[in-house]
């Protein structure tokens, strides 16, 4: 007995080890993506940040196209990837991917894992609810309210609203509009941006965005490894895109709300 | 019409991926199961324990939980990061991805475990006259086993290994995990694009395979039926 | 001549001594029965001359050839293993067949496996040797009256045929000795009598064969030789005649008045 118990000590300090080992050690982060040709980037398929063109078959989007000029200036090659978005963290630190760059909103919680770049864009949650419901702003704390697991829709459902029958979705933001469609939530919490590019449509068609509900300020950034090397050129970059003009351009092609004043 | 094509489309490719998941698993974990089983019989107590150990932990964890250590961990841990398939065949760079096969190792392993079991269970359950007579006979301990206590074997664990194997078909959806473009995957991105039916359109495919598998082990069963064992 | 030798054969299971130190011998082409009640170690003792227990102590020889020495048991390869065992033949009380094969391919099986593998052969030989063996088998099979079964499955054959079938796999092999551990235990009375006939045949050859038995009938009619075994030692040991009409110890009367009495 005494054996084993010795034995799994030993084994949980050399993992204790390995993991201090790891966060202690400096991210070249420039130099690896330049050694490996390519700038491999996590996404999900979000509109209108990171999405397939149907006629193309190339990504496309916000985030997709400033992310391709990112690589074009580090003279490597752009590769999207899609991830699962609960794993994000796990991607980026076990370098499956190098950047996280997906309309991601940058809170507290978040950014002790993982580093952000400037923030440059903002979002807000509204509430998606189907054309005939009669809720109104006060009646969603008692509704069923559904979400995307670990989304800042979650947060703005708990907190800035209270509600407390959750239906939480770990398919991504349309899972929650899924549950008001089959009626099994009352309304979904989820990004406008993302709101307005599917709600109405398609199999969407019964739904729509509840009018003069809006909550939190989020703003968007890209996300790193702790310390890595990459956040500097990537600030740099945000911000002569933004100097250019290039970043207001396609936030109006895209319809989203850019962070003017992070960038400026 | 064209989007329905195009949905059957998308979703064959997911199918053509959960099979080849589900082939290769089989193709690996059977042998490797054999092996197992072996190991937890050994006379030898170290070896016997340290596969106990290794099943119990494989049976013992989730399988999401598995795939998700094989694919994240080396890089977690510093100590490797999972290569990318490179031969410049699209076809097949894609469809066995780095994740395709991190998937598939978990797969292998998890299932050898519970095959493991199946196999121990019907390896001990033959008389041990069979054995002896065999031993009396001349033949040597692989020969026994190959040619008079394997069959029986088989024929005892088909039914057991029939259910294991139907569920791994729809294990295979566990790989979306980290993101393999298996059929429950492929139906999900047609979410994101306001289509839910595609999910239930997959549903379909597994029934299907799930129904091919059934009339299989039926015929096999009726194939081994002319002996008592 | 001396085919089997025993001395001093000695065997423990655990703290449980089964087999206390056994010598006897037999001459060859002669017949011996083993008796006693149930425990007394008679089974032990069938089991280790084919080597499927090891003995603690004490040699086997069989035809001046020590085949079995406790004290190197644990050396002996494989192989070598293989090769005792063959001068041996066992009939087990159940039977034992293989039940995916046929009659005539649980008699061929070992032969032919070992043809199979013979490097020296070459195909052309294998083949011819696969059909000696074949031809072979059906002849044993004609003699234990099983004919017309060669193709059916142990399954489909009563219990008396598929003992039949068992004793023609042991033959094929010929064995040096035959042992035979109770082959009529299993059986129903009715399906008795022809097992019995069998081997009572096998005695017209010139075949060694050592018989565990409970048919005291049988015994008596068909050994040269009869052992009666109590508590791991032999008792008594005798022609027929000294054992079953002029029984001496009072452990072997008290066996042959209980024996009578189930009759």
């Amino acid at each position: 007995m005494k054996k084993i118990i010795s034995l799994l000590m030993a084994i949980l300090m050399i993992a204790t080890l390995s993991l201090t080992l790891t966060s202690c050690s400096y991210k070249d982060d420039v130099r690896s993506v330049k050694e490996a040709g390519k700038l491999v980037v996590g996404v999900t398929i979000y509109k209108p940040m990171d999405y397939i063109d149907d006629e193309t078959g190339e990504w496309t989007g916000f985030d997709a196209e400033l992310a391709k000029m990112f690589a074009k200036e580090l003279g490597v090659n752009c590769q999207l990837v899609i991830i699962d978005w609960n794993n994000k963290v796990a991607e980026l630190n076990s370098k499956q991917i190098d950047l996280i760059w997906n309309g991601m909103t940058a809170d507290e919680k978040l950014g002790k894992q993982i580093d952000f770049s400037v923030s440059y864009a903002k979002n807000a949650q509204v509430a998606v609810v189907k054309k005939n419901s009669t809720l109104t702003k006060d009646g969603i704390k008692n509704a069923t309210v559904a979400v995307e697991n670990g989304s800042a829709g979650e947060t703005v459902a708990r907190t800035d609203i209270g509600a407390t029958k959750l239906v939480e979705r770990s398919d991504g933001q349309v899972g929650a509009l899924s549950e008001v469609l089959a009626g099994t939530a009352d309304v979904a919490i989820i990004d406008i941006t993302m709101a307005q590019s599917v709600v109405g449509k398609e199999d969407y068609s019964d739904l729509m965005i509840l009018e003069g509900v809006s909550y939190g300020d989020e703003i968007f950034a890209v996300g790193l490894r702790k310390d890595s090397n990459l956040k500097a050129k990537l600030d740099a970059f945000l911000k002569a895109k933004y100097a250019d003009g290039t970043i207001t351009d396609l936030a109006a092609k895209y319809e989203v709300g850019i962070n003017e004043d992070a960038l400026k | 019409m064209e989007n329905f094509l195009n949905v059957l489309t998308e979703l064959s490719g997911g199918f053509v991926t959960s099979v080849l998941l589900f082939f290769f698993t089989l193709l690996l974990s059977l042998p490797l199961g054999l092996i197992i089983s072996f190991c937890t019989m050994s006379k030898f107590k170290p070896l016997s324990a340290l596969s106990k150990i290794v099943v119990w932990v494989l049976r013992g964890t989730p399988l999401m939980l598995q795939v998700f250590a094989i694919f994240y961990l080396p890089g977690l841990l510093n100590l490797f990061v999972w290569p990318q398939m490179n031969t410049g065949w699209e076809w097949f760079d894609t469809t066995f991805s780095t994740r395709f096969i991190a998937a598939l190792a978990a797969f292998a392993i998890n299932y050898a475990a519970y095959f493991s079991e199946i196999f121990r269970g019907g390896i001990q359950s033959i008389s041990q006259g069979q054995y002896e007579a065999g031993q009396v006979l001349g033949m040597t301990k692989s020969e026994i086993f190959f040619k008079i206590i394997l069959l029986q074997v088989v024929k005892r664990i088909i039914p057991p290994m029939s259910n294991e194997i139907i569920t791994l078909i729809k294990d295979t959806s566990l790989a979306n995990t980290i993101v393999v473009c298996e059929l429950i995957f492929e139906a999900k991105e047609f979410m994101l694009e306001g289509l839910i039916w595609p999910l239930f359109a997959a549903g379909a495919f597994y029934l299907i395979f799930v129904g091919v598998l059934t009339v299989l082990f039926n015929k096999a069963e009726k194939k081994l039926d002319y002996f008592k064992a | 001549m001396i085919m089997l030798e025993i001395k001093n054969l000695r065997k423990s299971f655990g703290s449980t001594e089964v087999l206390k130190g056994i010598d006897f011998s037999l001459e060859k082409s002669q017949v011996l029965s083993i008796i006693g009640s149930s425990g007394s170690g008679k089974t032990t003792l069938l089991r280790c001359l084919n080597l499927l227990e090891k003995a603690d102590e004490g040699t086997v020889s069989v035809n001046g050839e020590v085949i079995i020495d406790a004290k190197e048991e644990d050396n002996y390869t494989d192989n070598e293993i293989r090769d005792k065992r063959l001068k041996m033949g066992l009939v087990f009380q159940q039977f034992n067949l293989f039940p995916q094969y046929n009659v005539l391919d649980n008699i061929t099986l070992a032969p032919i496996t070992r043809v199979k593998k013979d490097k020296s052969l070459s195909k052309e030989e294998k083949a011819e040797r696969i059909e000696a063996i074949k031809s072979e088998a059906r002849d044993i099979l004609a003699s234990v009256g099983l004919s017309e079964k060669a193709s059916s499955y142990p399954c489909e054959i009563s219990g008396g045929q598929q003992q039949r079938v068992a004793i023609a796999r042991a033959l094929i092999l010929k064995p040096e000795i035959l042992c035979f551990d109770e082959p009529t235990s299993a059986l129903d009375p009715e399906l008795t009598v022809e097992v019995l006939k069998v081997i009572k045949e096998l005695k017209t050859g010139e075949r060694t064969m050592v018989i565990v038995t409970h048919e005291m009938e049988f015994a008596k009619n068909v050994s040269d030789k009869v052992i009666f075994m109590a508590d791991g030692v032999i008792e008594e040991m005798g022609t027929p005649e000294e054992i079953f009409d002029n029984p001496k110890s009072e452990k072997l009367k008290a066996f042959i008045h209980k024996s009578q009495d189930n009759f």
